[in-house]
């Protein structure tokens, strides 16, 4: 077993930590896919409102690969598509029929695995719409499937606050797990599984012979891009995909059941939910559904999906996405506070020992206000400090600013992991890591255009 | 109390709004504002969350940490002031003297500082930063305590303007606006800059000595026994140490900047390496100086190396000055040899140069220019080890 330190990185001590218990949620009376959610796709609709769908069947498939499937996550007719600006497709709701109808796919037993080659085992995953769950570095699109990626990484648990605990999604589905894992052992070159050893032994008891690497560091050095930062100092370890731990559970349904999977675990946490624990309902379930099992509390609150970090707003009326298995709520925090700035702070959020706070080992109750207003950087050096690949993010974002994309490309910005601590912890207030978003974004749609 | 001030502001905001009357004075209006209150602005996308540090604190900090030394300057300016005046020398008359000193200059480096700063935002749309309460307060401390209030005025007109303006404001400077604007009184009025007569308020009479031990070293002759002469001079190592002397407003106590350090280290607003590379570079450079001295070179290359980081500015200096984020480099490696390269310039300044008796602020002035150089050698030499990514 392999063990990897990495030396930068935050770990926020933050109120309302889910319990690993888990509540199993009835039906939900309508599901929904996100298509803007899925990095980088371009949704060309295969369904219009008032059609009936089953649990499997398509609804919508990418423009530019037209080979990239998306499923119905339930049985019904289809209610409501829903347009953002420029007519993109933000939802597609379905109402789920009493009696649900399921696509079936073709099972694989054990041995089928054995005799099966590569391409076959690829093109189950992809015909059961499971395909979007690999995703490949340096730009976290969807992985192609013409490739033959190195190094497949599978991180079991996220150190993002509130995200889902590995006991949690695991518990009675760990023979589902290793077979799983048999599954992507095909897939790819090598397979790095790894979890961070320091909180959960738990799954190095379970997974022994799975897990081959464990990850010392505070967030987010779970994170696929920062273990293959890390890994690749020791020489160059080319293409890399990665999964998660939770969706290798889904994978192994579809095929070993051979229908659509249904459910997920999602964490529920954040100072807006009375009871903050895990909840096990349906993939693409409302937002609303879910929040409603951890008694919510009134007032303006915000829902995000996804993390606190790298999650989206999804707002009261929202729906989970394929990728997300947290939910945080947590206030909106619009008010203007007296003396803000001059307050003793002793349960203030800080990365810094400005604060009293640095004092005493509390948990934070954290919002959304930004404390403070926009600033010019001032090259206090706290985004480098956090940085866990390593990159000098305010001089990176310097060289952005100046349109010198070589230079922002010499200083990492491929191995920028959108972890948001930049520009969480920026005193100035700077959006880095939206920047760096945005230049990532610019720069993967050059390379599509010239591929 | 919040609830008077809130409504204020909630009366007088649309003014300042899109369609008011205003609106160019908004930028005003929120430097305002945010002093009392905290804007209400939430975050939009991921992270959704924040730290709660803002510049304001970040600020409000380095204030914090100068307030004892500028306390202790207040009253030592005033001790000496009463004690050339041949009055009472009992702490609160010091204190009540030191102030009546302290405070014009404090008014005209805000008051002047913050026209050009607000004349600035208001052109451009901006908004007034903090970075200028730290330099408005630091600018009087390193003044001789009866500079002519014009010329403290010219002298941060030019710091702001020309040190930190032209540039593009707080973040986008070279150089130290503070040291630039003393710099600049420096060199235009150097009657009342330089020279033992400007140290104590009142002008120096033969009871009391207005040398500096600066000058008492940079004007030893061949040979001669410095720390010796500073004995004699009453200017001992510990009342070096503690401050006692006569100097430029808040620069004399290494005791009190040795305090605000600890405030800023602890805090973890200036960085600590600057610090530490200052005092190894005075002490290197000093004692390297030490074992080169022979009787025909300047007799201050055989004072011992410690008295230099408690003669002068050089303590406030590399505490409060050198350690500015803005115009210091960004990278660890260069902020050790930065720090390193201000001590050692400001012993060679010292030692060799007796027209500029006092070397930190030039020796500071001076690396400035270089950081961003040295900035620009160890991100090479990162860049180097990085393997790009395929």
């Amino acid at each position: 077993m392999k063990t990897l330190f990495i030396p930068n990185g935050h770990n926020p001590d933050l109120r309302g930590n889910p319990e690993a218990s888990i509540i199993h949620l009835p039906r939900p009376s309508s599901l929904a896919v996100v298509p803007s959610a899925f990095p980088f796709v371009k949704p060309r609709l295969q369904v219009k409102e008032g059609d009936r769908v089953s649990l499997g069947s398509p609804l919508f498939e990418d423009k530019r690969r037209p080979e990239l499937r998306f499923l119905s996550p339930g049985g019904g007719i289809i209610e409501n598509i829903i347009f953002g600006p420029r007519r993109i497709v933000t939802a597609i709701i379905i109402r789920l029929d009493e009696k649900e109808e399921r696509e079936f796919f073709q099972p694989l037993e054990n041995e089928d695995l054995e005799t099966m080659d590569r391409e076959e085992l690829m093109q189950h995953l992809v015909k059961g719409g499971l395909w979007p769950l690999f995703r490949s570095l340096p730009f976290r699109a969807i992985a192609d499937t013409k490739e033959l990626p190195d190094t497949l990484y599978v991180r079991m648990d996220s150190h993002q606050p509130f995200s889902a605990l590995p006991e949690a999604y695991l518990q009675g589905h760990l023979e589902a797990f290793r077979f799983g894992i048999r599954v992507l052992k095909k897939l790819a070159g090598q397979l790095a599984v790894y979890t961070c050893a320091e909180q959960h032994s738990f799954v190095l008891n379970e997974c022994q012979g799975v897990v081959n690497h464990t990850v010392f560091g505070r967030y987010p050095a779970q994170d696929p891009g920062v273990v293959h930062y890390h890994l690749r100092k020791k020489g160059n370890t080319g293409k890399a995909w990665f999964i998660t731990g939770e969706d290798v559970l889904l994978i192994a349904h579809l095929l070993e059941t051979g229908t659509y999977p249904g459910e997920r675990t999602y964490a529920m946490g954040g100072t807006g939910l009375a009871s903050p624990c895990h909840v096990r309902t349906r993939f693409g379930a409302p937002v609303s559904h879910l929040i409603e099992a951890c008694d919510p509390l009134e007032g303006n609150f915000r829902n995000i999906a996804g993390g606190l970090f790298r999650g989206r707003n999804a707002g009261q009326e929202g729906f989970m996405s394929m990728y997300e298995t947290s939910l945080t709520r947590i206030p909106e925090g619009k008010e203007k506070e007296y003396f803000g700035f001059m307050r003793p702070g002793l349960s203030k959020n800080s990365v810094s020992r400005t604060f009293l706070s640095a004092l005493f080992n509390r948990p934070a109750k954290v919002d959304c206000n930004t404390h403070g207003e926009e600033r010019a950087c001032i090259n206090c050096g706290t985004c480098t400090r956090l940085c866990p690949v390593e990159m000098l993010p305010q001089f990176t974002m310097k060289a952005l600013h100046a349109d010198a994309i070589e230079e922002a490309l010499a200083h990492g910005l491929l191995d920028c992991v959108q972890c948001g601590l930049c520009a969480y912890a920026c005193p100035s207030k700077i959006d880095l890591s939206g920047i760096f978003g945005s230049a990532r974004e610019k720069l993967y749609q050059e390379q599509q255009k010239g591929a | 109390m919040q609830r008077w001030i809130r409504s204020f502001f909630d009366t007088h905001r649309p003014k300042f709004e899109k369609e008011g009357r205003l609106h160019r004075y908004h930028g005003l209006f929120e430097a305002f504002e945010t002093i009392f209150f905290l804007p209400d602005s939430t975050t939009s996308q991921s992270p959704h969350i924040r730290d709660s540090l803002d510049l304001k604190r970040f600020m409000s900090i380095v204030i914090l940490a100068i307030v004892p030394v500028a306390l202790f300057g207040i009253y030592n300016t005033g001790y000496y002031a009463c004690l050339a005046a041949g009055e009472s020398t009992a702490f609160i008359p010091s204190f009540i003297q030191g102030l009546f000193i302290f405070i014009p200059l404090l008014v005209v480096s805000y008051g002047v500082g913050f026209f050009w700063e607000a004349l600035f935002a208001v052109r451009r749309g901006h908004g007034i930063s903090e970075g200028f309460l730290v330099s408005g307060l630091l600018y009087p401390l390193i003044l001789p305590p009866d500079l002519p209030l014009w010329q403290a005025a010219i002298g941060i007109s030019f710091g702001v303007v020309i040190g930190k303006e032209i540039f593009g404001g707080t973040g986008r400077n070279l150089l130290n606006p503070a040291l630039t604007a003393r710099a600049f009184v420096f060199f235009a009025y150097p009657g009342q800059m330089s020279g033992d007569a400007v140290w104590i308020s009142g002008g120096a009479t033969d009871a009391v000595s207005g040398a500096t031990a600066l000058a008492i070293s940079a004007q030893a002759e061949p040979g001669s026994q410095i720390p010796a002469m500073l004995d004699q001079a009453g200017l001992g190592l510990f009342e070096l140490f503690v401050g006692r002397t006569p100097g430029s407003i808040g620069e004399t106590s290494a005791l009190l900047c040795i305090v605000g350090a600890l405030i800023l280290i602890i805090t973890g607003v200036a960085n600590w390496r600057i610090m530490v590379g200052g005092v190894l570079g005075v002490l290197g450079t000093g004692m390297l100086l030490n074992q080169l001295a022979t009787g025909s070179f300047a007799a201050a290359m055989a004072l011992p190396a410690y008295y230099h980081l408690v003669m002068g500015g050089f303590a406030f200096g590399i505490v409060f000055m050198a350690t500015d984020p803005v115009s210091a480099p960004g990278t660890d490696a260069a902020r050790w040899l930065y720090g390193f390269l201000i001590g050692a310039l400001t012993v060679l300044i010292r030692v060799f140069n007796p027209a500029y008796p006092e070397g930190t602020m030039l020796a500071i002035l001076f690396m400035n220019l270089f950081a961003p150089l040295l900035d620009h050698f160890v991100i090479q030499i990162r860049l180097r080890k990085r393997i790009s990514h395929v």
